[in-house]
């Protein structure tokens, strides 16, 4: 790998930096010969006997003194090991005090009854969640989507005995405001006028393709359903929920909302929009008692997903294959876990977890535990994905290689 | 013992090469040293920090710059205020880049054109509208158009100008963020989220345009005093004026010079003062590098970075809730408690007793 020297151009800030390490290194090295030598010469050199002997004739009192009221090493050593600890410990306190999570969420434990909307509810994640909200927790769901067949399948499938807790409305939430108010509003009609108490903004759409490739239209209409239906929904539910007095917003997003990657141009910002959304929102809605969730599920097995398959660019897929997937259960289990937990961020496996903390930047905390683990973990995930990356870009670079062979 | 000490130096500064290798910045943009006649596209350029960009490269770097932006009027002050002897270096033509592409395509083929057939060397997203309110009150109208103008104005202008960019084998995008989209901020909801979402677009654009010799840069101004930002000063809520006042004011020319310099250098980022730069560090998250200061400050500082901006991100919070904490100082009857946090950077939190619309003061001790 000759081509990394051939490259090569330090700044003259990173010479300095390995230059002061060096020199660090020399510098100490030196300063324990020259002390060693140092001492040497004052010994030879400045020899006065006179005061050599009134030296040592004090230092034999008061060692003989020092002896007698000799206290036994151990126990010194103890006390400044219990002065140390007490001092550390005092230390965790405070900061603990100081950074402690400034909003604590109740946690939902019982669902049952609560009204839920869950948006892009008709496949893959957003059916599971209705799942296992309907069958474990007996809530009221309202499903919200555009295709009407699979709503109906949907229906089908999730309330055999047509369960009056399933309601499924088709609507376009990308469409216009007003529309998804008037959904909202018959939800909240038809499940005894319930106001709502959970909102899932599940509904996405994805596609991976390198950025030319990708038409103007094609931007506008995922941001159009990822983010603005999101809001629009979220606006529409505000209300409701601040008439209950409590609520909590989840938005879908993914590991894509946190590290930006090939042929996900459209995607990535969408999932980024949504993540500065919940921040600013949440400093919002704090004191209504209304929190906010942002869920990063990596690759679910879902039929989006083998719809994107088909036309992934191969750069994308080299680069997908590095992390594994998840199923569908295992994901809406998760987010109905954090959503009850009131946290804000919801991740998944090791992966997850080092991401989370990597990309929290400034996002609130809800548990001491959450801020100890990022705190430690953050300094060590750079630096791992710093080395992903390169991975990445090597992947990109290679094929380029390849296509003009 | 001599013998022991080289050995380890010799083994410390082999593991540092390693180290140094295996987290070597990903791509090495080159600088650009000459601007003389460079074609730079600017969005957004008729006033504020645009201007200011267009003001710098051509007076004192002597490029061709074009300006889009949407009202005429200001165009036309903009071109007289940067050429009085109508030199044929600048180009204003108006058009709305947030419409269609077909527009925006047309504008670029012009300004080509008109530049002696240069291809775009530069493009700097700088058109953007902003404005503070709290989410109740913003209509789903304002939400789409600030979408709009913010995040797809700036995808249009950037598929229109890289074929010409790939052309010419090398290019430079500027993205102009905001320190509010680093971290979002109460009143802040649809303006953080489309500079979140320019974000997201320029990480994983660079990761498709690293092989094509064409550098994104991100800038995260803080508040600059542009007339954009007066206007936005009328209507802001009175939380997020007391949030934005912890970090200063900057003026349009200090935030161009930057933004020029950090292009030429190709970096990903660019930040200003100690509170930006430590924004930056901490927020990082999974973008690219481009010098080894920058690896190993930020695996370095991130850790403490991160317990400093929850002091921070509480003081936001507590804006609301109204606790008092441990470190407050209350200064006579206004209650108001500031924390020095690193030398420079303070944060001024004031416990506002929104109920009884009490009149609130307070003093950022220096």
């Amino acid at each position: 790998r000759r081509d990394w020297m051939m490259n090569w151009q330090f700044n003259w800030f990173g010479w300095s930096f390995y230059l002061a390490i060096i020199a660090c290194i020399f510098h100490l090295a030196t300063a324990f010969f020259a002390g060693y030598q140092g001492m040497n010469k004052y010994l030879h050199d400045t020899f006065d006997y006179e005061k050599v002997n009134q030296e040592i004739d004090k230092r034999a009192t008061l060692r003989d003194s020092a002896l007698r009221n000799r206290t036994p090493p151990v126990e010194r050593i103890d006390m400044w090991l219990e002065f140390s600890i007490a001092i550390t410990v005092l230390i965790l306190l405070v900061l603990a005090y100081v950074l402690r999570p400034i909003y604590r969420p109740s946690c939902l434990s019982d669902l049952r009854d609560v009204h839920v909307v869950i948006t892009g509810g008709s496949s893959g994640i957003g059916k599971e969640l209705a799942k296992q909200l309907l069958n474990k927790h007996q809530a009221r769901v309202t499903i919200l989507a555009r295709n009407q067949k699979r709503l109906d399948e949907c229906r089908q499938d999730l309330a055999p005995d047509n369960n009056e807790r399933l309601l499924c409305l088709s609507v376009d939430i990308s469409g216009a405001y007003s529309a998804v108010q008037k959904a909202i509003e018959q939800a909240c009609q038809y499940h005894g006028n319930r106001p709502v108490s959970i909102l899932i903004n599940n509904a996405g759409v994805f596609f991976a393709r390198a950025f030319d490739e990708t038409t103007p239209e094609e931007f506008e209409q995922m941001i159009r359903i990822n983010y603005l239906g999101a809001v629009y929904c979220t606006k529409a539910c505000l209300p409701y929920m601040r008439q209950l007095g409590s609520g909590r917003i989840v938005l879908v997003s993914s590991q894509a909302g946190q590290l930006g990657v090939f042929g996900y141009t459209s995607y990535c910002a969408t999932k980024f929009a949504l993540k500065g959304f919940a921040e600013s929102l949440q400093m919002e809605l704090a004191r209504d008692n209304i929190y906010v969730t942002v869920a990063y599920p990596p690759d679910t097995d879902t039929p989006g997903l083998a719809q994107e398959n088909i036309s992934k660019p191969i750069e994308t897929q080299l680069i997908n294959e590095t992390s594994g997937m998840l199923s569908a259960e295992e994901v809406a289990q998760k987010i109905i876990t954090s959503t009850q937990k009131g946290s804000f961020s919801c991740w998944f496996g090791i992966n997850g977890f080092l991401l989370e903390s990597l990309t929290s930047g400034a996002q609130p905390i809800t548990s001491t535990l959450e801020l100890i683990a990022q705190t430690l973990t953050i300094g060590l995930a750079r630096m791992i994905i710093v080395g992903i990356l390169n991975t990445f870009y090597g992947i990109t670079k290679n094929k380029n290689l390849k296509k003009t062979k | 013992m001599l013998l022991t000490i080289i050995l380890s130096c010799i083994g410390a500064l082999f593991v540092l090469t390693i180290l140094i290798y295996l987290y070597r910045p990903i791509y090495r943009p080159k600088y650009l040293d000459d601007l003389y006649d460079c074609h730079v596209i600017i969005t957004g350029g008729s006033s504020g920090i645009g201007k200011e960009l267009a003001r710098q490269l051509l007076h004192e770097h002597g490029a061709r710059v074009t300006i889009l932006a949407r009202n005429r009027e200001r165009l036309e002050e903009c071109r007289r205020d940067l050429t009085p002897n109508s030199s044929d270096r600048l180009l204003c033509l108006s058009v709305d880049i947030s419409q269609s592409y077909e527009q925006v395509d047309k504008a670029v083929q012009q300004s080509i054109r008109h530049h002696l057939d240069k291809p775009v060397d530069i493009l700097i997203n700088n058109a953007a509208i902003f404005f503070a309110r709290p989410f109740h009150q913003t209509k789903p109208e304002e939400f789409e158009e600030m979408m709009r103008i913010n995040y797809l104005g700036s995808i249009y202008c950037t598929q229109a100008c890289l074929p010409s960019m790939r052309r010419r084998g090398s290019g430079r995008i500027v993205l102009l963020s905001s320190q509010a989209g680093q971290l979002g901020v109460f009143g802040y909801t649809s303006y953080c989220s489309t500079k979140f979402a320019l974000r997201g677009l320029a990480e994983s654009l660079q990761m498709e345009l690293a092989r094509e010799n064409i550098y994104i840069t991100m800038v995260f101004p803080p508040d600059t005093d542009t007339p954009g930002f007066k206007e936005e000063n009328k209507s802001k809520p009175r939380e997020t004026q007391m949030i934005n006042e912890t970090s200063g004011v900057l003026t349009a020319d200090v935030v161009a010079k930057k933004i020029i310099r950090a292009t030429r250098q190709g970096s990903f980022t660019c930040s200003y003062g100690l509170n930006g730069a430590l924004l930056t560090c901490l927020t990082c998250g999974a973008q690219p590098v481009t010098t080894i200061s920058g690896i190993i400050g930020q695996s370095l500082f991130t850790n403490l970075l991160r317990l400093i901006m929850l002091r921070v991100i509480n003081s936001f919070y507590k804006l609301k809730v109204g606790v008092i904490s441990l470190l407050v100082f209350c200064y006579g009857s206004s209650n108001c408690s500031a924390t020095p946090l690193v030398p420079g950077v303070m944060v001024a939190c004031c416990e506002a007793d929104l109920c009884n619309n009490a009149n609130v003061n307070y003093q950022v001790p220096t």
